[in-house]
């Protein structure tokens, strides 16, 4: 008897914090501009812009989010292969992700701190509830000061009060709740029976790749990565799947499910753009989906 | 080898519920297209559709499939199905029934 064994490859796809739609024309200035964003309570610099509707025949737009202007709009760096953006056009659906850290929680203080105490209060928050740590860092939107949460207490709803390092929340500040890393969740997709890999030929930034499994067309998973570099024709992603597509089947049962190492962008060179951040070398899974975008 | 998910759904009566059986033989990917759909895409192109009762913000379903699915194929060969209790579904203790289970399974 001949029995192939069930292999995965665990991908960490970046989770989709926040979407929405474009209230104003940002094409020419590299800005993405929503009205009704909240942007400050939500997003931190570095964070990941994909505008999936202009360009969307070629994989669309992908940005960095450079500086949180204000609540309703971001400054942009526009990242991956040619054709880049020139910023988010208005009336266009936009998906954000975080790469670097995950956000618990954001909004607007609205109680005063107790005497001898440093706290951020927001009555409307079951802080317990939303995940948010100790360790985790409150920023003072308003009066830019970080602090460190130390504690959850109650004032008038349960856990809607955080004890911090600092003496900086007054009512009426925004504030962001986040950690170090990147907000992300596991991702399988299936390494055996695959048939092969390739970047996706109408994806002209290249930044999907297609999985094609028993050799039918019919039968096959698209992977949308981000990735810091202009470099042309980077096929290092394609490349370190193909490995974990081999690594995956050398490993034996019961290791159903092999950890995606990551990938080097190994042609990142001085002369190409934004290799600035995070030296232009790393890739970041934003969707794992049965069809192209 | 042949696996097998064991899901409590509700049945055709509306009110109680019977285990349905979910090949994990063949899987390509595990999505959730919706807050209350998880979405089993296999090789062939078919795709099995497990429907919740309550909605979990994405990708809660998806993780919690994956990993019942991950579990149940590393379990040993004679283990052709494995129990698998949806989020949100629980046992109850008064009358061993299960309290909140799937409300559809559907494949196309």
């Amino acid at each position: 008897m001949i029995s192939k064994m069930e292999k995965f490859i665990n991908l960490k796809q970046l989770d989709v914090v926040k979407t929405g739609t474009s209230t104003a024309d940002g094409s020419a200035a590299l800005t993405l501009t929503d009205s009704g964003a909240l942007f400050q309570q939500s997003v931190l610099v570095n964070a990941i812009v994909w505008d999936r509707t202009t360009n969307a025949s070629g994989g669309g737009h992908m940005y960095l989010v450079t500086a949180v202007t204000s609540n309703t709009e971001l400054a942009l760096l526009a990242i991956g292969g040619a054709p880049r953006g020139g910023g988010v056009p208005s009336g266009v659906s936009y998906f954000i992700y975080m790469p670097e850290y995950t956000v618990a929680s954001g909004g607007v203080t609205d109680g005063v701190q107790a005497s001898g105490t440093f706290q951020l209060i927001d009555t409307a928050k079951n802080f317990s509830a939303l995940g948010v740590k100790i360790g985790d860092t409150a920023k003072d939107i308003t009066s830019d000061v970080l602090t460190t949460v130390l504690g959850i207490t109650t004032t008038t709803n349960p856990n809607d009060t955080l004890t911090v390092s600092a003496d900086t929340f007054l009512a009426g500040d925004t504030y962001i709740i986040y950690r170090e890393g990147a907000n992300d969740f596991d991702s399988l997709i299936r390494s055996s029976d695959v048939s092969f890999v390739e970047n996706t030929g109408s994806n002209t930034n290249n930044s999907e790749l297609k999985i094609t499994y028993q050799d039918k067309s019919a039968s096959q998973t698209f992977v949308t990565y981000a990735f810091s570099s202009s470099a042309v024709a980077d096929e290092d992603m394609r490349n370190g799947v193909q490995t974990a597509v081999v690594a995956s089947q050398q490993t034996p049962w019961p290791n159903v499910t092999y950890e995606f190492p990551g990938v080097m962008n190994t042609i990142v060179a001085s002369g190409n753009v934004n290799n600035g951040w995070l030296a232009g070398q790393n890739f970041f899974i934003l969707r794992v989906a049965e069809a192209t975008l | 080898m042949e696996k097998f998910l064991s899901i409590p759904v509700l049945d055709a009566g509306g009110t109680l519920n019977q285990n349905q059986l979910v090949s994990i033989t063949g899987i390509k990917t595990i999505g959730q297209p919706t807050t209350t759909t998880a979405s089993i895409n296999y090789l062939d192109g078919e795709v099995t559709t497990l429907t919740w009762p309550t909605a979990y913000a994405s990708p809660k379903l998806k993780i919690d499939v994956q990993n019942a699915v991950v579990s149940a194929l590393k379990a040993g060969w004679t283990t052709v199905t494995a129990s698998y209790l949806p989020k949100g579904a629980t046992v109850s203790s008064y009358s061993g029934l299960v309290v909140n289970p799937l409300s559809t399974i559907a494949i196309a």
